[in-house]
């Protein structure tokens, strides 16, 4: 190739090789002896490999006429003259020619192979470090990033890759474009359009471009600015490794992403037939007592004790509730699931929250048995609606996994720039193999008869406040819930504006 | 269901397109002495309510041919008859804005019907009382004999049951108090409680808002952090309960 060992300034190697010459000349005149010229012509000869060695090959050849002009004169008789009396002389001289020539070429295309091997070292080292580039790639700007690095250091022009998006080849887009943008706007769509070089309408100055793809299919173009559309041909032959390599690793993308595709896929549709099985059958438990109760009363109301009655009565309505509570659980995930719940921050009291959660958990499980630890709290930036549903979530749960006769306790709390709210219950706590996977969907404790849903919804919405919900303090006995939630900053002093209490006087 | 009846003479108009929820209005209210008409559909609506004005409208919001914050809006025009709206849980911003176009008060379905009833009884006496006056005490008591008796006309506060003694309100917080008052068990929006105690300036500070009842609850309530009257809707206002709505 033409890459060859960067030459000197030729002054420089002019006087070098007339000095190893006349070097070689003062030896051969030391050593000469009138008879035999063989050592005075090797003396010379070695003079000649020297300058062939160091010098380009123009000057390895000017050696061997200098050398050779040099014994004429010099040492073959007669001396001063350019003829050779003597036939051993004149041998001696042809010899010396010859060899010389033939020494330096010989020198010369050691050097041009060597530089070749060395280049392609080179290059096979670039291609090894573009290969690990594009193993560790994880999207398709990386790869053409990694290619770009890779050709900068081959192409020494401005140039630019385009890569096609996916999906119809007819019409690519530039979906990545990595490189110096000399092409423009308008240059890169033309250029993509044709997916093939030359000079394209549009285009600023003559380009020329190699496609990246594999077979027949192209995912993408590289062009680079060129004049000559020879080397540009040679140069694009040079680059189909580095090329398809580079489309290799876009296939390969493009493969896994597809697979990841179908992954999720199915993974949903595994959730979904789970859901679909978990919700017809806790739905329907609760439908069967209602479904008991009434057809009962409709039967026999008439012969039932009052008290029955009333029992039976009272079942359907709290069997309604929970099952509207399932549903309202389920109709949230799915909206959560669908990205279609919306966080309505708003100045929000923690108290008031806490509050209206404990009052419509009382309300339902008609019992006083949650009791509210009373504390001073800021005011939050929160959506009350989805924070007291989070807070109700809590105490249901405490409610129905702890045995009837348990206490839940609401332990509100600020410290360290948060805020929250521990739901504490004396009952037996979480077992430890539910730990882990307690706040996913679908998880439920022993005694649940829920769809378990409830942690994971509350979860979500505490995560949806920039907060927090874990299980707290598992070496206490019982069960505490912590919610914690960021504090923002107040605003500004709101009482601050009115007087001390002035006794409701206008 | 069992709690003793008031024979009332109202008459009711449920608008209203699911039958089963239609039938059961219809039977719990005529057994209280209610008249009652229905509509499926807003344009029967509209009718019904021009040709025979009842005395309360009970309405759904999702109707087959359109939206029922049109008919409040359109009610709002010639009448301040009491309307109570019906929606469901996850829809606070529906409520506010039938709230916020006039709409007295609303139910979430599921309901029982002593809630129903509660709020039905909320909106009739507001009506007839606006005929008289206002009245000038209201009286917030438990069933253990705690609670607190506002005087309006003499703007005091008195604390009822053991040890109870007069309350010492800010300004403030007594035109707070007086509004939830005059509009007792009835819910008011955050933008309709900051325009009436600190005037249409101040829409937006909520956060006023939320202060201002966290001190009220501390001074009236005896247990402010699960409070008896001074009651949050989450997501759409306060309302002063003083019906025993829930059980």
């Amino acid at each position: 190739m033409n890459r060859t060992v960067p030459h000197r300034p030729i002054r420089r190697e002019v006087a070098e090789m007339l000095a190893i010459v006349a070097g070689a000349v003062g030896l051969a005149a030391l050593t000469h002896a009138p008879g035999s010229l063989a050592t005075e012509a090797m003396v010379l000869v070695l003079g000649i490999v020297v300058v062939a060695l160091r010098c380009r090959r123009i000057l390895a050849t000017a050696a061997v006429l200098v050398s050779s002009l040099a014994f004429n004169v010099l040492f073959t008789e007669p001396r001063w003259s350019l003829t050779i009396a003597d036939r051993n002389a004149l041998a001696a001289f042809v010899v010396m020619l010859v060899l010389g020539l033939l020494m330096s070429t010989l020198v010369e295309r050691l050097r041009a192979s060597s530089a070749a091997a060395h280049s392609r070292a080179e290059e096979l080292a670039s291609l090894n470090q573009l290969a690990r580039a594009l193993a560790v790639a994880d999207d398709e700007r990386a790869v053409a990033q990694a290619l770009l690095d890779h050709l900068v250091g081959v192409v020494d022009a401005p140039l630019v890759l385009l890569f096609a998006g996916q999906g119809s080849s007819s019409r690519p887009s530039a979906a990545v474009v990595v490189g110096d943008d000399w092409l423009g706007e308008a240059g890169r769509h033309a250029l993509i359009a044709r997916m093939d070089g030359g000079t394209v309408p549009g285009t600023p100055g003559p380009v020329a471009s190699a496609p990246i793809g594999l077979a027949e299919v192209s995912v993408g173009l590289l062009a680079w600015r060129s004049d000559a559309a020879d080397a540009s041909t040679a140069l694009a032959g040079r680059l189909s490794t580095a090329l398809t390599q580079a489309a290799t690793a876009i296939e390969r993308l493009r493969a896994q992403t597809a697979e990841r595709q179908l992954h999720e896929a199915a993974a949903k549709e595994r959730l979904r037939s789970t859901l679909l099985a978990s919700v017809s059958h806790d739905l329907r438990t609760p439908l069967a007592s209602i479904t008991g109760a009434a057809s009962s009363l409709l039967d026999d109301g008439a012969d039932l004790p009052p008290a029955e009655r009333t029992a039976l009565l009272a079942g359907i309505v709290q069997e309604s509730q929970r099952l509207n509570e399932l549903i309202a659980n389920l109709l949230f995930a799915t909206r959560l699931d669908a990205g279609d719940v919306v966080l309505r921050a708003e100045w929000t009291s923690l108290e008031e929250i806490v509050g209206a959660a404990v009052r419509r958990a009382r309300t339902q499980s008609r019992s006083g048995r949650i009791q509210v630890v009373p504390a001073a709290l800021p005011l939050l930036q929160a959506d009350p609606v989805l924070l007291e549903q989070c807070v109700f979530l809590l105490l249901d749960n405490a409610v129905r996994h702890a045995p009837q006769e348990a206490h839940v306790e609401v332990r509100p709390f600020v410290a360290d720039g948060r805020v929250g709210v521990d739901v504490h219950d004396d009952g037996p706590g979480v077992p430890p193999e539910l730990r882990a996977r307690l706040f996913q969907r679908f998880e439920r404790g022993p005694r649940s008869s829920g769809l378990g849903l409830g942690l994971a919804i509350a979860a979500a919405i505490a995560r949806a406040h920039g907060g927090s919900l874990r299980l707290h303090d598992v070496e206490q006995p019982g069960a505490t819930f912590r919610l914690e939630l960021p504090v923002p900053v107040q605003p500004g002093d709101v009482a601050g504006h009115e007087a001390d209490p002035s006794g409701g006087e206008p | 269901m069992n709690e003793p009846t008031a024979v009332c003479t109202a008459n009711a108009l449920i608008v209203e397109d699911e039958a089963p929820i239609r039938r059961f209005l219809r039977t719990a209210l005529a057994a209280r002495g209610y008249r009652v008409d229905e509509a499926d559909t807003l344009q029967a609506a509209r009718l019904q309510v021009t040709a025979r004005p009842p005395d309360v409208v009970l309405l759904d919001l999702g109707l087959p041919d359109g939206d029922g914050i049109e008919l409040v809006h359109e009610i709002r025009g010639w009448s301040q008859l009491p309307i109570v709206v019906l929606s469901a849980r996850d829809q606070e911003s529906v409520k506010v804005a039938a709230l916020d176009a006039g709409a007295d008060d609303f139910l979430t379905k599921p309901f029982g019907v002593p809630e129903l009833l509660a709020r039905l009884r909320v909106v009739l006496r507001r009506r007839a009382r606006s005929e008289v006056d206002e009245v000038p005490v209201v009286t917030c008591r438990g069933s253990d004999g705690r609670g607190f008796r506002l005087d309006l006309a003499r703007r005091q506060c008195h604390l009822l049951g053991e040890g109870g003694a007069d309350v010492k309100l800010t300004p403030t917080e007594f035109r707070l108090l007086a509004t939830l008052a005059r509009h007792a068990g009835r819910v008011l929006t955050h933008t309709a409680l900051l325009r009436e105690v600190w005037g249409p300036n101040h829409d937006g500070d909520l956060a006023y808002l939320r202060v201002f009842m966290g001190q009220l609850r501390h001074k009236l309530e005896p247990e402010p952090a699960v409070p008896r009257w001074l009651l949050t809707e989450p997501g759409v206002g306060y309302r002063l309960g003083i019906d025993p709505v829930e059980a």
